[in-house]
């Protein structure tokens, strides 16, 4: 295990190398001059040239890279010209109202997903499995700003029950957070819920169908228990990708749903620092991205490890 | 399992009906029926973008100066004739004869950090915006100025500028606090709002906006507001969700569409047609090639003759522009009811190419446009082709422009403009300040109308000042400078009704007066 989590280390070194060569590049090719883009066009040329020559843009680009990823390793993720304070501040700031909403609405696609899946699983072929498969389907195509438009519209506007925009934390206001959070969370978890319940679905009936089920059930055991203690356990390993992928999601936040509940986590922060170019923003935000996805994956192939013991074997 | 389903199903159940029965914001109190001023209440207003210089006004475009406003004071504010009305400065005496202005300033007025407003206080906070390069056209005139006793300011002209006033106590008359500059440098200014308002900033932030306080301490009187919050949003619809759900009580730099369902919804457009700077949109054009098509008179006003104002009004602006044939609204003092301008003739166009020696298709001009400009460009171009024109579209970001406008190799392009419609504002297109416009190869001294220009703006009085602007209009349309097309209302703004007082829409986009707001209902 030990030489297995070394390898993955390296990779992961060599991975993050990679993705900050590509999106450092990437950002040189945002069109517009970043200053005026950032400061407006109501600064003065003098204004424009002093902040120019502070953010280093008038050095060469390889200049530029290299300056930023010593500072990076120093621990300074640079500062925000737009947002006029330090990368990490914003990151700070923005991450724990990401990390709310994202690990609220992953328990509910997790708990509720696998609840769906399993019962699907288990009730296949009757109606009940039918429906959830046509909601789940419908679920997984629905496109979320379609989503979040009609949810505010019934919602907030026509019936007046929900706040449209707005987030607040809970340590600050629970029963406040708790209203503003129903829509986001509904919005952001619909297609997790889905994917988890089709997911779930098809694993289960892989499991189902094995020859240690028919055994528990020729032993005598209700069906309840043959699910819950048999099936369950090994239907859930595929899960473990999937649950990667939704781990990510809460820390990069979804742009889509904070732009338009207005609630300013990292997904409004990312949109802002590629609207605003601010070049540091971008670059040291994508990196802490791609560090954290990179962090994910380690976790879930550690995961697979303890809950498969083949995968140890191998 | 089915156990478990419903029990989640029972609990989430039990979460959304207890959140669905919270109710939040503030409410506004009082009698609501009478609509009366009366004390309380927090208003709302919904501003479209995100802005990092709040706390410096003068680097700001329109909606930071508007934003700004419950916080930080100028020294004089637009009356309804346009003209620099006292506010901060009690009394405003302009000399022409001996250049000088005197202004006379409130007393007992303090900032929001505890220092004192004073003379010297204004004069710090001028040398603030000189110092810095935050301000350079406004103080192009001023010799300097002193503080001559504790509250009065006098302020030495090298010349005589109509606009002084205007220049120096509205644009660069935003009172930041020296002593704010002091502790927190330039940088710092930036972000934090310091002024002598109604309103304290509470907080600021510049992704979500400003929270203001009601100031004790207030000049002129306690406000009825217990506070305000300016919520921004880059996505336009936030505002208009915010205004329908009730979170908002205006909402702020909206588009036309949106305009158009909320009124039809039952909500205020307050935007009176006596708005200031209603944006004039056009086509400019520029020209450092003197062989170039669009250098030649007669193209160029063959070009205005095949631009058809009122179907782009009626595709473009929704009902609420109208068509223009000089940079200025019928009504307003830069309008000149005797120029005709170019009406829409095609045929008119085309003998006018003729004439100029271009058969059909054989000019080529060059069209700028932007991100988002598209359609309009689009219509023009079908037009322009319509009347001979061929028409080769270049898609450039408006940072783009502004570089190429600046440097001295040979350009040529049309490119549309969207302007204030004051004549101190739209005359910078032809500047020799290439920085932000195009310059143009129209010998404007040649054409008078460089003369008439500066007539305008070193008139000692009003009617000779409407004299010299009467005759730009004429040479600016007759030399064909421009091709104006329509304008839009200088502020598009909706309102719930239940926040009154507030003046926004009234004189100028930026103006409002956040001291005398309530709300009711």
């Amino acid at each position: 295990m030990g030489r297995f989590l070394l390898k993955r280390l390296g990779q992961t070194v060599i991975t993050l190398f990679i993705v900050s060569i590509i999106s450092f590049s990437l950002i040189q090719f945002i069109p517009g001059d970043p200053v005026y883009t950032m400061m407006g066009t109501d600064i003065t040329p003098e204004y424009h040239d002093q902040i120019y020559e502070e953010m280093g843009l008038n050095k060469p680009v390889y200049e530029q890279y290299i300056s930023w990823l010593v500072n990076l390793f120093q621990g300074d993720m640079g500062y925000s010209y737009y947002l006029r304070a330090d990368v990490s501040t914003v990151i700070a700031k923005r991450l724990p109202t990401t990390l709310c909403l994202g690990v609220t609405s992953a328990i509910v696609s997790v708990i509720i997903g696998i609840a769906f899946g399993v019962v699907s699983a288990v009730k296949r072929q009757t109606l009940l499995d039918r429906t959830i498969t046509i909601f789940a389907n419908i679920g997984v195509a629905m496109p979320s700003f379609w989503l979040v438009t009609v949810m505010v519209l019934i919602f907030s506007i026509n019936l007046g029950w929900l706040p449209a925009t707005g987030y607040t934390l809970p340590w600050v206001d629970l029963a406040a957070s708790l209203r503003q959070s129903i829509l986001p969370v509904f919005c952001m978890s619909l297609g997790g819920i889905a994917s988890y319940t089709r997911q779930t679905r098809s694993s289960m009936l892989e499991v189902i169908n094995q020859d240690y089920i028919r055994t528990a059930r020729s032993k005598g055991l209700k069906e309840g228990q043959v699910i819950s203690r048999h099936a369950i356990k090994n239907g859930l390993i595929p899960i473990l990708t999937l649950a990667g992928t939704t781990l990510r999601g809460c820390i990069g936040g979804s742009a889509i749903i904070e732009t338009m509940f207005n609630i300013v986590g990292m997904g409004q922060v990312m949109v802002t620092a590629v609207n605003k170019c601010d070049y540091q923003l971008l670059q040291s935000s994508l990196f802490f991205m791609a560090a954290i996805t990179c962090g994910c994956n380690l976790l879930v192939d550690i995961a697979y490890g303890i809950a498969d013991p083949r995968v140890r074997l191998e | 399992m089915k156990r478990i389903i419903v029990l989640l199903l029972a609990m989430v159940m039990i979460f959304g009906l207890t959140a669905c029965t919270q109710t939040g914001g503030d409410e506004s109190t009082g009698d609501s029926a009478s609509g009366e001023a009366q004390y309380g209440g927090t208003a709302v207003i919904t501003l479209t973008g995100t802005y990092n210089v709040m706390g410096n006004p003068v680097t700001g475009g329109a909606q930071v100066k508007f934003a700004c406003r419950p916080a930080i004071e100028t020294l004089a504010r637009y009356g309804e004739d346009g003209q620099a009305e006292p506010w901060l400065a009690k009394e405003i005496v302009t000399d022409p004869d001996n250049l000088t202005m005197t202004l006379t300033l409130q007393e007992g007025v303090t900032y929001h950090d505890g220092s004192a407003f004073n003379a010297q206080a204004v004069c710090d906070v001028w040398d603030i915006y000189r110092d810095n390069a935050l301000l350079t056209t406004q103080f192009d005139n001023v010799d300097y100025y002193e503080a001559t006793s504790e509250y009065v300011v006098t302020v030495y002209l090298t010349e005589w500028n109509a606009y002084t006033a205007i220049y120096l106590c509205i644009e660069a008359g935003y009172m930041i606090s020296p002593t704010e500059y002091e502790r927190v440098g330039l940088e710092g200014l930036n972000t934090s709002i310091v002024g002598t308002g109604p309103f304290v900033c509470e907080s600021y932030d510049v992704v979500t906006g400003i929270e203001y306080v009601k100031n004790e301490n207030y000049w002129g009187g306690e406000p009825y507001l217990d506070g305000i919050n300016i919520v921004f949003h880059d996505e336009s619809s936030v505002g208009e969700n915010m205004l329908l759900s009730g979170e908002a009580n205006i909402a702020t730099w909206l588009t036309l569409d949106q305009l158009d369902r909320l009124v039809g919804n039952g909500y205020t457009f307050i935007c009176d047609d006596s708005c200031m700077s209603p944006t004039c949109n056009g086509v400019f054009f520029a020209s450092g090639n003197e062989d170039d098509p669009i250098s030649n008179l007669l193209v160029r006003q063959a070009f205005c003759h095949a631009i058809d104002k009122e179907a782009i009004v009626a595709a473009f602006a929704n009902g609420y522009g109208i068509a223009l044939d000089q940079i200025a609204i019928p009504g307003t003092k830069e309008y000149n009811e005797d120029v005709e301008g170019y009406d829409y003739d095609v045929e008119k166009a085309k003998e006018l190419l003729k004439e100029a020696g271009y058969d059909e298709g054989e000019c080529v001009i060059t069209f700028y446009y932007q991100s988002g400009e598209e359609d309009m460009y689009l219509a023009i171009k079908s037009m322009l082709e319509e009347a001979g024109f061929t028409v080769e579209g270049d898609n450039r970001t408006g940072s783009e422009n502004r570089i190429i406008y600046g440097t001295s190799d040979p350009y040529t392009c049309c490119c549309l403009f969207y302007a204030p419609t004051t004549i101190d504002n739209w005359w910078r297109y032809f500047s020799a300040t290439p920085f932000t416009y195009a310059v143009n190869t129209i010998d404007t001294a040649a054409a008078g109308i460089q003369a008439a220009y500066e007539g305008a703006m070193t008139a000692k009085t009003t009617e000779e000042m409407t004299e010299y602007m009467m005759l730009l209009q004429e040479l600016v349309t007759e030399n064909c400078m421009y091709c104006p097309i329509y304008s839009t209302p200088a502020l598009i703004a909706v309102s719930d009704e239940k926040l009154q007082g507030h003046g926004i829409g009234e004189i100028w986009l930026c103006q409002w007066t956040p001291e005398s707001a309530y709300l009711v209902g």
